[in-house]
């Protein structure tokens, strides 16, 4: 059984910064190189959007895999392995 | 240039959506009157105090759309009695219904889940969830999320247990399942609850009143899709929806293009006991924005931890209070903002940490939403409110003759005040801004518990000084009954809540035990007694033990040695007094009008001497009366001496306090 989506170490770094990674892109609403794609929570709940950082436009929208550990938790029985019961 | 609108006209609605103007804000306030008798129904039906009096809790309805990568729930209309809860669950819901699947659901179906790290606020808010089927098609949501008064753990109450730094600590975590199956209660599901609590006969009331609740919202939002049918019925959920967002888009896109930071602290974790910093930065561009939580604090040890749903909630509750706080709550309050938030932060906690204090990272969340934004625009300014939970568990068994060996519950939360803001002073008596709940009248808490509270009244010089003062803070004593512990939950403890815009800070939380009930009776004023009756629980206090939050050590020779901390024994007769902090003040005390001034020494909210430290104003105590001319001469002597860094406003504190 995979942990590494059930139970984390706590971090040693005192301070801690989200990641944003630069994309290859150009934003189509202002035209803009800064382009680039991170974690965030937005009104359905967390996702990994790729976004301008001038005007905030958001290229693309993607929803997270197991793999990205966003969120932090997933239930194992989230795997397609599991089919569920009548009550779950 | 023209100011961008985006509102639509009657033409653009009908186009848009299919049906006229009319049609669409009735469907819309019609929502909105379906979860107020949702509402109305958890109300009457709930059994424990921190629901049924305090109003800890919220409904709502959704509308279920198709997206790209599956359903996509959208709320359309929420009726709250706790402000947190009517934002948290447009994300506890998609996530109890994407890890569940929609295609699980059957008419009459509950699914529960109280889950932290799946989105909730912490094991103590159950969320309940249903689908409404509208020709034969899963089409709406109705939900609830109530706060129950045990959810078992170490500590009665479940909430704040300072011993905590695992989640398996906290109480029973409960993953999305079904309590009901096609309206036919789950035997194993219900008996897990009530064998895992210390008041079952609550929690089987409470389950059932929100079960309840969902029956009356589905039958609801089925009454009008039978009068409306089903496509005008879901356009119209999309007019309100979409209603909600213009607003929020006009709203940010009028606020100025910008980078805003802030941070704050917390005193400590109870456990590490080092200050834990938080830090928000706000960017909006035109009509969209962010917060990004980067660079705040790895999660402590101890419980003062959020997780990932329950800290968006309160990043957006304090930037909807800034920008646009007339509109009502959906999923268009959120859709033009996206929230940052790494994990691993005192703001996002990794599994399995302990979230059991949940509470006062909120605090500091929305606290830095309203700094940030107050730099940006001075004129829409708020200073900090009293910025913690600052509650306090008692529970046991009642020994009060006619209700021996009945189990209880008692969540003592004292309320305080609200930061002055730009326009007014701040508003006391509440509790903090993301939770608003009720507070209740003392005869229901000493009907239900045995505990008699004997004093509760504003602090003297308690409120953060201001030409727009904080809301005063409050001095609450309660006396056990019964055997009990005390679980702590209390922050702004060793950093009290600070001003805004040359505002001063509030006077700090403070907590004691009195000698015996006289000292309420007798020698106790405007909350202020001498320390000599007073055994100082936790505090910034002097040698003497008294109040000092300028010069006194954060719990110097204190019983506890932070505001959090667990099961300490109460012995039936034990008197705890609580001083709850204010909020801090607003502007330039020295531009203070001086007729409001006095009249804050007249109703005993500011002390004669308070006045003349941190306002300047000169109240001569015999009469009563404003000495004009010596006050004119000390502001301008204060004014020079602040110029020169040799005066700041002081912080609100009693300054002669009694030994």
């Amino acid at each position: 059984m995979a942990m590494e989506n059930i139970i984390y170490p706590r971090p040693t770094e005192k301070f801690i910064y989200e990641k944003r990674a630069p994309v290859d892109a150009v934003c189509p609403a202002c035209g803009g190189k800064n382009v680039k794609r991170y974690r965030v929570i937005m009104y359905l709940g967390p996702k990994i959007r790729t976004k301008c950082q001038d005007c905030l436009h958001t290229l693309q929208t993607e929803e997270p895999t197991v793999a990205d550990q966003w969120p932090p938790y997933w239930a194992i029985t989230r795997s397609g392995r599991w089919k569920p019961s009548r009550v779950g | 240039m023209a100011k961008k609108t985006f509102s639509l006209t009657a033409p653009e609605i009908q186009e848009r959506y299919g049906i006229d103007l009319i049609t669409a804000e009735v469907i819309r306030n019609s929502f909105i009157q379906i979860t107020r008798q949702m509402h109305a129904t958890l109300l009457r039906g709930s059994y424990s105090p921190i629901i049924r009096d305090y109003m800890d809790m919220a409904v709502c309805v959704f509308l279920i759309n198709q997206g790209q990568d599956g359903p996509e729930y959208e709320m359309v209309a929420v009726t709250e009695g706790c402000t947190q809860h009517a934002f948290n669950q447009q994300y506890f819901v998609n996530a109890m219904l994407n890890e569940y699947g929609l295609e699980n659901m059957r008419p009459g179906d509950v699914l529960i889940s109280n889950d932290t790290f799946r989105g909730g606020i912490h094991l103590s808010d159950l969320g309940a969830v249903s689908v409404v089927f509208c020709e034969g098609k899963p089409s709406f949501v109705v939900s609830n999320v109530a706060h129950w008064a045990d959810m078992g753990g170490a500590a009665p109450g479940s909430f704040l247990n300072g011993w905590a730094v695992e989640s398996y600590q906290e109480g029973l975590r409960i993953p999305p399942m079904l309590i009901y199956a096609e309206g036919v209660p789950v035997r194993t599901a219900f008996n897990l609850l009530i064998e895992n609590t210390r008041i079952p006969h609550y929690v089987l009331g409470d389950m059932r009143a929100q079960c309840g609740t969902l029956v009356v919202g589905t039958r609801l939002v089925g009454n009008m899709v039978d009068k409306l049918g089903l496509e005008v019925s879901r356009n119209g959920a999309q007019y309100s929806i979409d209603y909600v967002q213009r607003i929020s888009q006009q709203a940010i896109s009028e606020f100025p293009d910008g980078v805003y930071e802030a941070e704050d602290w917390m005193d400590d974790d109870g456990i590490e006991l080092e200050p834990v910093k938080t830090k928000v930065t706000v960017t909006i561009r035109g009509d969209k924005a962010e917060i990004d939580l980067s660079g705040s604090q790895r999660q402590p040890l101890g419980n003062t931890t959020s997780g990932w749903g329950a800290e968006a909630t309160r990043l957006l509750i304090g930037f909807k209070t800034m920008l646009e706080p007339a509109s009502p709550v959906n999923a268009g309050s959120f859709k033009q903002i996206d929230v940052i938030s790494p994990s691993g932060t005192v703001h996002n906690g990794l599994p399995p940490t302990s979230t059991n204090f949940h509470a006062d990272p909120g605090c500091r969340a929305y606290n830095s939403i309203y700094k940030a934004l107050s730099h940006a625009m001075p004129e829409r300014g708020v200073a900090s409110d009293y910025g913690t939970c600052n509650a306090y568990l008692w529970g046991g068994l009642d020994t009060r003759p006619g209700r021996i060996g009945t189990p209880w519950i008692y969540y003592i939360i004292a309320p305080g005040g609200w930061g002055g803001t730009a326009r007014t002073d701040g508003v006391p008596f509440c509790l903090v801004s993301y939770g608003n709940c009720y507070d209740p009248v003392v005869e229901l808490i000493e009907q239900e518990c045995p505990v008699i509270v004997l004093d509760k009244e504003f602090t003297m010089d308690s409120a953060g000084a201001g030409e727009h003062r904080g809301g005063p803070g409050t001095c609450v004593t309660y006396l056990a009954l019964s055997d009990t512990t005390m679980t702590a939950g209390a922050d702004r403890v060793r950093f009290p809540p600070p001003g805004e815009q040359g505002g001063g800070a509030a006077m700090p939380v403070y907590g004691y035990f009195l000698e015996d009930a006289n000292v309420s009776f007798k020698h106790t004023r405007n909350g202020i007694t001498p320390a000599r009756f007073m055994k100082p629980l936790f505090g910034l206090v002097d040698a003497d033990g008294r109040p000092d939050p300028s010069g006194g050590v954060y719990c110097l020779n204190t019983l506890a040695k932070s505001g959090k901390f667990s099961l300490r024994p109460v012995k039936a007769g034990t008197i705890f007094r609580n001083y709850c902090s204010g909020g801090g003040g607003f502007g330039d005390s020295l531009r203070r009008p001086v007729n409001l001034v006095l009249k804050d020494v007249e109703n005993e909210l500011l002390s004669p001497e308070f006045a003349a430290n941190a306002y300047g104003v000169v109240v001569n105590p015999a009469t009563m009366k404003v000495d004009e001319k010596a006050t004119e001469e000390r502001r301008r002597i204060l004014a020079a001496q602040r110029e020169q860094g040799k005066w700041s406003v002081p912080v609100a504190c009693y300054p002669n306090w009694p030994k």
